[in-house]
């Protein structure tokens, strides 16, 4: 970037309005994506440069559009930027570049897991058109992209934005005829795994960690499923995803639904029939497997919106019973869970002593014991 | 294993300066600090005695500029505690010497023009940028103390008219532990 350059910064909620508008602003005016970042929320920034006059010719473009499809949080033009200043920030990192192609473009995006894997579904289902990847922005905001030609990404999105409706909110739908040849930075990163083939796919969402290993724990007890990963979605979204017969996933899913409610904070839990080779490989690909061992010992988990009240309760757990610590993982929304394992009723004992202590430092979310965990269930996880 | 302090507050602005507030009032060593989305902590260790003192400092500053500030000590922390630690200090690194500036708000957008704003204002120079989640996006600048005080009139004015600002705030003297452990080197254990 040359010290003579403008730039312009333009910064929405949600991918949508961020690529409508970027798109439009890269028709308009000549400049160029000189970075981008993302602060979690959903919230997006994309810094143009070009001459002051192409910036401010495209950043007025570009608030037009973003507002269409998304919040317009900031929209700055800086016209004579100082090279000193952006040297440390970070949107100037690598910029991904991703190969834009020819073909037309469509993104959903959508509040939560859920609703995003139906939509996409229905999306491959109901034209040829080809997944081409998703991202989490954080929020529990995702979008999913589609490429194809023209009329089948238009019958594809009406379509998708309909299933993913049923289950969930729709934040907006994109449709670019003719993605702009730099728009790479913005799209997700390609699909590489292969597809597998599978009568059903399940898909468990909820907020928080505690639930999700509820849900795990309970649905491969319940039914003859293969965990294939957990997704997280930010904003404390997980999505637990797994295969098998329909008959199979559809008895998974009950089962996986009560052992979410009493572990800790269900969202919903859906079965896609026939899943599309697409969205397998899209957002199911197989689970690496954690190395942890499967010692059939009990495990317990708890989880906090604190740091300070999860170490406290981290601390006297391990003082008042034989238990070990196991790791954490955190959720973003704030949440933030540790397990533990032992003897039943030590790690019974020590999640007693846990949420007492947790509760004098911060919110305490859910506590969960497991009693007898399948080897599964240990290699599956995503706790470190 | 020794003592230990912990301060956890929204945003990060509010740690860095509790964790270097607490470091100068008591004989403790900065561990590091974690994130959880939005709520930051910072841990320090020393003697039982120390801890509580750097702990009460540490929490009074936090307070100055952040909301949901909670303090704890640990008197005997088992050995797991430590791991919560994210970033820590890496001792062998070499930090810039002078004052920091601190400048805390909601968003990324408004950290481009407010950093271009402040090193045209004043001989500072932008140290690190922190994106801890939760929108919230710290810039950090430094100089002599005076470059720093005009750097920071002219980004807090910049930046105070939107809605998503949260704090400004200036330390003279910053502990080189904190800058280590709050910079681009920060080590991601």
């Amino acid at each position: 970037m040359s010290g003579r350059l403008a730039i312009g910064v333009l910064e929405t909620r949600g991918m949508a309005s961020l690529m409508g508008a970027t798109d439009a602003m890269l028709k308009t005016a000549d400049v160029t994506i000189c970075g981008t970042h993302r602060v979690g929320s959903g919230w997006l920034t994309v810094v143009v440069a070009g001459t002051v006059d192409s910036v401010e010719v495209a950043m007025a473009v570009g608030q037009q559009e973003a507002v269409l499809r998304g919040d317009l949080i900031t929209a700055e033009v800086i016209a004579r930027v100082d090279d000193r200043a952006m040297t440390a920030m970070p949107h100037g990192g690598a910029v991904r570049q991703v190969d834009v192609g020819r073909q037309a473009l469509g993104l959903l995006e959508t509040k939560g897991i859920v609703p995003l894997i139906a939509g996409a579904d229905a999306m491959s289902k109901a034209a040829p058109v080809d997944l081409s990847g998703w991202t989490p922005i954080g929020g529990a905001l995702a979008h999913v992209v589609v490429r194809g030609d023209v009329a089948s990404v238009q019958a594809a999105l009406d379509v998708g934005q309909a299933a993913a409706e049923k289950k969930g909110e729709v934040l907006a739908v994109l449709e670019l005829p003719n993605p702009d040849a730099a728009l790479g930075p913005l799209l997700p990163p390609p699909v590489t795994v292969e597809a597998v083939s599978a009568g059903g796919l399940g898909i468990l969402e909820t907020t928080g960690y505690a639930g999700a290993v509820g849900g795990f724990d309970q649905m491969i007890k319940a039914s003859h499923v293969s965990i294939r990963r957990l997704v997280s979605g930010s904003g404390g979204r997980i999505g637990t995803l797994f295969v098998g017969d329909l008959d199979a996933v559809d008895a998974a899913a009950d089962a996986a639904s009560e052992g979410a409610k009493k572990a800790g904070v269900f969202e919903i839990c859906h079965v896609v029939s026939r899943p599309s080779a697409d969205v397998l490989s899209c957002f199911a690909c197989p689970v690496v497997n954690s190395g942890r061992g499967g010692d059939h010992q009990a495990m317990g988990v708890i989880e906090t919106r604190s740091t300070v009240a999860l170490v406290k309760a981290v601390d006297q757990m391990l003082k008042a019973a034989s238990v070990t610590f196991d790791g954490g993982y955190k959720a973003g929304a704030f949440l933030t869970a540790s397990v533990i394992r032992g003897d039943v009723d030590a790690v019974r004992t020590a999640l007693t002593v846990g949420a007492q202590e947790a509760v004098k430092y911060g919110e305490l979310v859910s506590t969960h014991l497991i009693p007898n965990p399948m080897p599964e269930l240990d290699t599956g996880l995503i706790h470190a | 294993m020794a003592a230990i302090g912990m301060i956890e507050v929204e945003g990060v602005a509010g740690i860095v300066l509790a964790g270097d507030t607490a470091c100068k009032a008591a004989d403790v060593d900065l561990m590091g600090w974690t994130s959880i989305g939005g709520f930051t902590t910072v841990f320090f260790s020393g003697s039982v005695g120390s801890v509580t003192n750097a702990l009460r400092t540490g929490e009074q500053a936090a307070q100055t500029i952040s909301q949901h500030v909670v303090a704890a000590p640990m008197t005997q922390p088992e050995d797991a505690c430590a791991s919560y630690v994210t970033f820590q200090p890496r001792t062998e690194l070499s930090v810039p010497s002078g004052a920091l500036g601190l400048l805390e708000t909601r968003g990324y957008g408004v950290h481009v023009r407010t950093n271009d704003a402040m090193v045209k204002a004043a001989p500072v120079s932008v140290y690190h940028v922190l994106t801890v989640m939760n929108r919230v996006v710290c810039s950090m600048v430094m100089g002599d103390v005076a470059a720093v005080k005009e750097a920071l009139s002219v980004g807090e004015t910049l930046a105070s008219s939107h809605e998503n600002f949260m704090s400004a705030t200036l330390i003279a003297q910053p502990m080189p532990d904190v800058l280590r452990a709050f910079g681009p080197e920060g080590s991601n254990s």
